[in-house]
């Protein structure tokens, strides 16, 4: 059974769920109208809702229980601020290992779309290629940061700078 | 008139249709290319490819006007796609345009870095 929760305190949003195939597609349109609440523009609202939709599919196919913590933080940035869009969950050590190797490749390899490019084109089953994350550095340009604690993944991305709304429209 | 049915999905959050217009094959996406139809998708794109080149087609259009979004697992079976038509002899290849919406950005960037992994093949159009 899927239960969300939303807490909305100092233009921060956070959502736990349970994450199904249906369920991705429910969250990417909510970060979508959240983020362009919050004063990203259209194209940059899309970009981090594409973001969202590639790691909740992360989670549907590979986390321990498909639960995980999504949130939005508008983090300033002189007169301007960023979106930080992290998702947390359990995911078993196999794929945490996975998931290091990617970060790291992603880390040694200057330009986004290079990697996005080269698992695009690998020709093997897909599996746990990463090209999600690949694709969210690459068509969002949102740097991407990989933290583990145990068995709990969580993965951010921030958005490219904007205006961010007046506190009245939020 | 084809001598077999032409491929087509309908799903709940997603369609693709072909139809046949002399030596151009239109398909049209509409709704959310995502887990939910990926094997389909995959399985639609081979049977394009096959109708393309039993009919010797020139070109496919890949209308995108009512495409909301595709993952990137879909993209990939897009890419699979390209690929096969260009490792076809020549007389078999074919264009792909993929007719993208202009309010849509996120269709130029993730349709774009398609054209661009085979600019000889693959191009957009909006």
């Amino acid at each position: 059974m899927t239960q969300a929760h939303w807490e909305l305190s100092h233009r921060r949003l956070e959502l736990k769920m349970a994450f199904d195939a249906g369920m991705v597609s429910v969250l990417r349109r909510f970060v979508e109208q959240a983020a362009e609440r919050l004063g990203v523009e259209e194209s940059g609202a899309e970009a981090v809702a594409m973001a969202a939709h590639e790691l909740a599919e992360n989670v549907a196919k590979y986390s321990v229980d498909r639960q995980a913590t999504v949130s939005l933080d508008l983090q300033p940035d002189g007169e301007q601020a960023r979106l930080v869009l992290t998702v947390s969950n359990l995911a078993p050590p196999k794929h945490i290992d996975r998931l290091r190797e990617l970060f790291r490749a992603m880390s040694e390899t200057p330009d986004p779309m290079i990697l996005y490019f080269g698992l695009l084109g690998r020709t093997v089953p897909e599996g746990e290629s990463g090209l999600g994350l690949a694709r969210i550095q690459a068509e969002a340009d949102m740097k991407l940061d990989l933290d583990v604690e145990g068995q709990r993944v969580s993965i951010s991305g921030v958005s490219l700078p904007f205006t961010p709304a007046d506190e009245e429209t939020v | 008139m084809t001598a077999f049915p032409l491929p087509v999905i309908q799903h709940r959050t997603f369609d693709a249709t072909l139809a046949i217009e002399n030596a151009t094959l239109r398909v049209k996406l509409a709704g959310t290319a995502d887990l939910l139809v990926q094997q389909q998708l995959a399985n639609f794109l081979d049977a394009v490819h096959t109708c393309a080149t039993d009919h010797l087609a020139t070109s496919v259009l890949v209308d995108l006007n009512e495409l909301g979004f595709i993952n990137s697992s879909c993209l990939k079976s897009m890419v699979s796609w390209i690929f096969k038509v260009r490792t076809e002899e020549k007389p078999r290849q074919y264009q792909i345009i993929f007719l993208t919406d202009p309010k849509a950005r996120w269709q130029q960037r993730s349709f774009h870095a398609l054209s661009s992994m085979c600019a000889e093949l693959v191009s957009t159009q909006e």
